[in-house]
């Protein structure tokens, strides 16, 4: 009924002297402030809805996490709804404010799962956090961390808390070490659950500073000590992107711990720090783009069921260098003994996913 | 519900109420014209697949792009799933700009399933 009277004053009233549906067309102003007020003056619903979600995500662009918040609320609740902080959630964390932006993603219902993705990944680099500090002091900057995000993801439902923090600690270790331009392992010795995530950033920045003479067995020769950990320059962020690859779940590996890496793939966790190094030192070789899927194949017949598997999900994922690889994917997809092994070099031949170019994320 | 109210509030008015999206434009507002032929066209959009038969039909009496494209834009916006073929259809560059709003956010379209399950760890 309160939407009847302002109706009917319009409806009755004289004619507007503007065209409303050229001015619901007409382009909408840069500022955030201005298009909120704009959204507003719409007289058309889906217009104004629409208007109010790219005013939130201008103001998660800018930062301003409150704004965005007070913006989306005025959003019927559905679809926009979460479409708002959906878009408020990754425009924070592109400009930086990923913390901020999970608290969006949190009530962004059934786009929670993707706009973690999209946030999480972009929290962005502590130039102070590095491997040539202590471990004690960069778990301790990991739990201050991780106590904000618990904060900013309370109360989403469906597992997206768990999923959320998952993705900061996967990325958080990832920017430790990569594009630091160090590899020492001592961080990445840390126990679970933050251990696992260094040690995938340690092994793709022991591979990326090893460059040519990368190798499973160079990295980790690294992770053991019996080689020095390489050095070179510190990187941008640019330089720190890398190849990618789906997160690959065989039905076999359902049991198996998982964690986030570069890009949105999921990986095994080791059963031990030494198993688990060799699934990142793999990881790290994949993300190099030069590695060929050759590396992978020697790995195929590990008597480590998590570290064969991997190897199996990304040897069909790699362009061959001298290898045939269709002829090796269709031998070990009918004759491996491990299951998961042969569904993984299965998937590969069906997709022929190795003819796809090297991709890297976007943005991350 | 919504053709309903604009019913009452046209009665009330003393208007003609329109039976058809011609006769939209006899109303004298410029806005409850607009509105008018959205609220006849959304049930093209409402059965979860579009109707482009009585869509395109409703879209040839309105004779101004401009009102045309608002009444497509609208449509994509309360039924993102249809957004594709609506917006297929716009003319003029306002339209277009506005959606690419819908289109560039293709997950508004998918149907909502059980989300998969979180990493297991």
């Amino acid at each position: 009924m309160k939407r009847l009277l302002p109706l009917l004053l319009v409806a009755c009233g004289s004619p507007a002297p503007s065209d409303p549906a050229l001015d619901a067309l007409a382009p909408w102003p840069e500022d955030p402030h201005q298009l909120v007020e704009r959204c507003a003056r719409e007289p058309f619903e889906e217009v104004a809805i629409t208007c109010r979600v790219q005013a939130a995500a201008k103001f998660g662009a800018a930062g301003d996490t409150l704004a965005a918040h007070a913006v989306c609320a005025n959003v019927p609740t559905g679809t926009w709804r979460d479409e708002c902080h959906f878009r408020a959630g990754e425009e924070l964390g592109h400009a930086g404010h990923a913390v901020e932006g999970l608290e969006h993603c949190a009530k962004a219902g059934w786009f929670g799962r993707n706009c973690l993705t999209h946030t999480g990944w972009r929290l962005p680099r502590d130039p102070a956090l590095h491997p040539g500090l202590s471990a004690a002091r960069i778990a301790a900057a990991y739990e201050e961390l991780d106590q904000r995000v618990v904060a900013a993801l309370e109360g989403a439902g469906d597992g997206l808390d768990g999923e959320g923090r998952d993705i900061i600690r996967a990325r958080f270790g990832f920017n430790v070490y990569v594009g630091s331009g160090r590899a020492s392992p001592e961080a990445a010795r840390l126990p679970d659950p933050l251990g696992p995530a260094l040690r995938t950033g340690f092994a793709i920045e022991a591979a990326r500073l090893l460059g040519e003479d990368a190798s499973v067995e160079a990295i980790l020769a690294v992770w053991s000590e019996t080689a020095p950990p390489p050095e070179g320059s510190a990187v941008s962020d640019v330089a720190t992107l890398g190849r990618y690859s789906l997160p690959l779940v065989a039905p076999g590996e359902h049991g198996t711990p998982h964690i986030p890496v570069f890009g949105g793939g999921l990986r095994p966790v080791g059963a031990s720090p030494d198993e688990d190094a060799t699934i990142a030192a793999l990881e790290a070789m994949f993300w190099l783009e030069s590695t060929p899927a050759d590396t992978f194949v020697p790995w195929l017949d590990d008597p480590r069921p998590r570290v064969r598997r991997t190897a199996a999900r990304l040897v069909g994922r790699a362009p061959p260098r001298s290898l045939d690889l269709p002829a090796l994917l269709e031998q070990v997809s009918t004759t491996h003994t491990d299951d998961t092994v042969r569904w993984h070099t299965q998937q590969a031949l069906k997709s022929r996913a190795w003819e796809a170019p090297a991709r890297r994320p976007p943005s991350q | 519900m919504k053709r309903l109210l604009l019913l009452v509030v046209l009665s009330a008015c003393g208007e003609p109420t329109p039976t058809t999206i011609g006769e939209c434009g006899r109303l004298s507002d410029p806005a409850a014209v607009e509105t008018c032929r959205y609220e006849m066209l959304l049930p093209t959009v409402s059965t979860g697949r579009l109707d482009t038969e009585a869509l395109d039909a409703g879209l040839a009496e309105v004779g101004d792009d401009t009102s045309r494209d608002l009444v497509l834009l609208r449509l994509a916006i309360a039924a993102p799933k249809q957004a594709q073929a609506l917006c297929q259809r716009v003319r003029t560059d306002g339209a277009k700009e506005k959606c690419r709003q819908v289109l560039g956010r293709p997950h508004l379209g998918t149907e909502r399933r059980a989300p998969r399950p979180p990493p297991t760890r």
